[in-house]
């Protein structure tokens, strides 16, 4: 709590101390907390009680410094249990520059910690109310990486044009993301001595809405690599990850559902960290498929289908498990989800859903697989969440 | 079943299909009119724009003055009406639009006011702005923006 007051300090005085003589400013923020139980999984923790480590905080504001000169920034503070670090961090703090916005395109260069556009519910995953359930589908917003995937440090061009074929967004991005020493043992578990570094992510995304219709397509490619630089006593040896994405996505938007998917394959690469001279290779895919019912103006009903296979060539994890002993069922991460949203106050919400989870590929720490507590392959999860907004 | 009634019944759906994904998206309130402060110097705006207007990506005038946008509250059937019939959205994908905007620093959501009297009163009182009201018969500093294509999608 005293970084995320700290960080709160930080913006504001961004915010305050910048020469805004002409200064248009806003804030924005939201306040989330829930109970999550899970059984047989270190999916939040070990126990098997109800959790309440669902807390999302955030406060967000912009002010403007010139007529095409922003400063944007948003300061959070979670305790998602292992799911991601627990604390304070800041999501995004970057210079907007409007470079050209007349008629049918629009473009704007971001500098400094950038959100990441390029996936359906990537720019606001971090904020409870914008998300269609508490837990996003972890094929493809897999929240080991959440730090990593919400943002990075260094420049990104946002645009968007219009013409005969419909309605195109881009964006393109490049920088790295700094990863703590906790994110480290999430990763790797708590036996790395080591710090990984995120040398580059390189983003590039497009999407279409063919005559400004009721379909939306999209395409996205993701390369980053990442090195490890053993500690002193380590049992992991220095090395590099690559990660290589691409993604198709679709959305539909009808008056009373939508139906939203996205469906991806992931090469991963890893080049000694385990070994001297180790090198794996492999090739994950998998996807989402979503739809909502709006019973009412408040009242919306999700179900959804999240599949995973960490290695395209061994779905089942036969091979996983006959040459490391892990088992089977930690090479894939399959879920069905149910959930109701209830928007039952202006600005209040509350979020219920249960996941009905096969495998554990999605589970954390990654390398060194935490089989003892993650005895089963089918698990399920209960989750209710409450969330104000303004 | 009868031949005629496998048509009948493959009509309907049809029909239903469209009733619930496109055919929506024709109007319901009459006489909606776009207004604007009597300072915008644009006459005329093609469905495109005014939609990207109102997802705010579009933010000046041609002449580069800062577009301010007025909206009703989501509630409102006129609201509803202006996102289906001129802007081709439902009001739920505007929202996210402006979520997005808001919650991910690329900018600000338009200003939501009260009611139509309001809504007068703002656009009246400020400079580069735009917005919508039902049975316009007339006011001080506003206009009426013209819609090429009418009330039609692009």
């Amino acid at each position: 709590m005293i970084r995320l007051l700290k960080l709160l300090v930080l913006i504001h005085c961004c915010f305050i101390w910048l020469p805004t003589a002409s200064a248009n400013s806003s804030w924005h923020g939201f306040v989330a907390q829930g109970v999550i139980r899970t059984n047989d999984s270190t999916f939040v923790d070990a126990e098997e009680e109800w959790s309440p480590k669902l807390t999302e905080l955030g406060i967000n504001g912009s002010v403007d410094l010139t007529p095409s000169i922003r400063l944007a920034g948003q300061a959070v503070y979670l305790n998602g249990g292992n799911r991601y670090p627990e604390g304070a961090r800041l999501d995004y703090l970057f210079f907007d520059f409007d470079i050209y916005d007349k008629g049918e395109l629009n473009l704007n260069l971001h500098l400094g910690r950038y959100k990441n556009y390029h996936w359906i519910y990537s720019a606001t995953r971090d904020v409870p109310h914008t998300r269609p359930s508490i837990i996003l589908p972890q094929s493809v917003y897999f929240d080991g990486f959440r730090d990593i995937a919400v943002g990075s440090d260094g420049a990104a061009l946002v645009g968007s044009y219009s013409n005969n074929i419909g309605e195109w967004e881009f964006n393109w991005s490049y920088g790295n993301s700094p990863v703590s020493r906790k994110q480290t043992e999430i990763f790797f578990s708590e036996l790395s001595q080591g710090n990984i570094e995120q040398d580059f992510t390189h983003q590039l995304s497009v999407f279409l809405r063919p005559k400004a219709g009721p379909l939306q397509l999209g395409i996205s490619l993701l390369d980053s690599d990442f090195s490890y630089e053993s500690g002193e006593q380590d049992i992991l040896r220095d090395g590099i990850a690559t990660s290589q994405r691409v993604m198709f996505t679709l959305q539909y938007a009808a008056e009373k559902w939508d139906l939203t998917s996205e469906i991806m394959q992931e090469r991963v690469v890893f080049r000694g960290i385990l070994a001297d001279g180790f090198l794996q290779d492999t090739k994950g895919q998998g996807g989402y498929i979503q739809g909502r019912y709006f019973l009412s103006r408040d009242i919306t009903l999700l179900a959804r289908l999240d599949m995973l296979d960490g290695d395209k060539d061994d779905r089942g994890g036969d091979f996983l498990q006959a040459t490391t002993g892990i088992p089977d069922y930690f090479g894939f991460h399959d879920t069905g989800t149910i959930g109701v949203t209830w928007n039952f106050k202006q600005n209040w919400r509350i979020q219920a859903e249960f996941h009905r989870v096969k495998g554990t590929a999605r589970i954390t720490p990654i390398i060194f697989r935490d089989v003892a507590n993650n005895p089963d392959k089918y698990t399920n999860i209960f989750a209710l969440q409450a969330t104000y907004w303004f | 079943m009868l031949k005629g009634d496998g048509l009948k019944m493959r009509n309907l759906i049809i029909s239903l299909f469209l009733g619930l994904s496109l055919n929506l998206f024709s109007s319901v309130v009459n006489a909606l009119d776009v207004i604007a402060h009597s300072s915008v110097k644009d006459e005329v705006l093609t469905k495109s724009k005014l939609r990207r207007i109102f997802i705010m990506r579009q933010t000046k005038w041609a002449d580069g003055t800062p577009i301010r946008v007025f909206v009703l509250e989501q509630r409102s059937e006129l609201h509803q009406s202006f996102c289906k019939s001129s802007l081709g959205l439902f009001p739920y994908q505007l929202e996210r639009q402006w979520n997005k905007l808001v919650y991910s620093g690329l900018g600000e959501a338009p200003t939501v006011v009260r009611d139509r009297e309001a809504m007068l009163k703002r656009v009246a009182s400020t400079p580069g702005s735009i917005g919508y009201i039902d049975d316009f018969t007339g006011a001080d500093n506003i206009k009426v923006m013209m819609l090429e294509g009418g009330n039609s999608d692009d």
